[in-house]
């Protein structure tokens, strides 16, 4: 390795950057040439100062508590705009459900109605056949509730509620 | 960095304010003290930080790992103080005033504060270079990722950011 060739790598070699063999090299220059030698010392030395000044920069006083009383202030602004948000979606949907309970309540007669009716018939029904039937039956609605619980919980986890909020 | 404390990050993601507090604490002068290096200015250095915690405290609950939060942490940081420095490139102060002051009030022979001027005479590029892989330790290859830049160019420039940084020293004295 030449002189060029090695001054231009120091900082990578400073900063592990080179591979196993290009150590070796490098090394095998700087037993050899203390010009390079020197300069990668006094590079070193820079690197290890440059840390010390920034370590050593001043830090004003009271520094930490502006920054908490700042994530208060941030903390207070996002509880006030939950509750803005709150008020506001009720005041928006409170004419659409008045103007919909009459028409709710008559949708939930019809479809208690057709409940019965389908309860009733199943009834009548399953007594008629046999009980092995109605034993897989039974097995094959757990299944569907324990799938179907699974694929909401996915869905609700995947939805972030604050996100909507921000 | 101060020394990684887990079982604190998992307070503050478990939602105890206090924990928060106490990571502000903690990590507080190492904050404004890389703001500093990069800005060069105490009242931005200070907003920096305030803004730097506010950007931890919206979204740290969206990490998924604990470990990850000093990678990520870095990155915040990181991030906040390079846009800082694109919006003061824009309206440019004059450096050479903020220089005589602060060198007048302080010994001038105290080398880190001799450092820490001739950090601020590097261009930012440099000096961006230069913080980033000697004080924030990052390697090479997340440099080049974080910058947009060729690895190449990130060892040339690194290089030749040390060999400014030195001569603008060795002129001084
Ligand atoms: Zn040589």
């Amino acid at each position: 390795m030449g002189c060029q060739q090695c001054m231009e790598r120091i900082s990578e070699y400073l900063d592990h950057e080179l591979s196993t063999t290009e150590c070796h090299d490098i090394e095998a220059h700087f037993e050899e040439c203390s010009h390079c030698l020197n300069l990668k010392n006094e590079l070193n030395a820079l690197c290890e100062a440059t840390r010390l000044s920034i370590e050593s920069i001043p830090v004003p006083p009271g520094l930490t508590d502006k920054i908490i009383l700042s994530i208060q202030a941030e903390k207070q602004r996002t509880s006030k705009n939950q509750w803005l948000t709150a008020i506001f979606l009720l005041l928006i949907s409170s004419p659409l459900l008045l103007l919909l309970t009459r028409a709710f309540t008559r949708v939930f007669y019809l479809l208690y109605v057709i409940g019965a009716a389908i309860w009733r018939s199943l009834i009548t029904l399953l007594s008629a056949v046999s009980p092995w039937f109605i034993l897989s039956l039974g097995i094959f609605s757990v299944i569907v509730v324990i799938t179907s619980t699974f694929v909401i919980k996915k869905l609700i986890h995947d939805f972030q509620l604050n996100e909507v909020f921000q | 960095m101060a020394e990684l404390d887990i079982s604190l990050i998992e307070q503050v993601l478990s939602g105890d304010s206090e924990a928060f507090n106490r990571l502000v604490q903690n990590y507080s002068a190492y904050v404004y003290r890389t703001a500093f290096a990069f800005l060069h200015d105490k009242s931005e250095a200070e907003d920096a930080s305030q803004e730097i915690f506010l950007k931890v405290y919206r979204s740290i609950h969206h990490l998924k790992d604990v470990h990850v939060f000093p990678a990520w942490f870095k990155k915040v940081i990181t991030s906040v103080c390079l846009d800082r420095i694109k919006l003061k490139k824009l309206d440019i102060v004059p450096e050479s005033q903020i220089e005589s002051i602060s060198s007048s009030l302080y010994n001038p022979r105290d080398i880190r504060i001799e450092i820490r001027e001739a950090l601020n005479m590097l261009s930012s590029e440099e000096r961006e270079l230069v913080l980033m892989v000697d004080w924030q330790g990052y390697n090479y290859q997340e440099i080049a990722a974080i910058l947009k830049i060729p690895l190449g160019t990130v060892k040339s420039r690194i290089h030749a950011a040390r060999l400014h940084l030195k001569k603008i020293l060795s002129d001084e004295t």
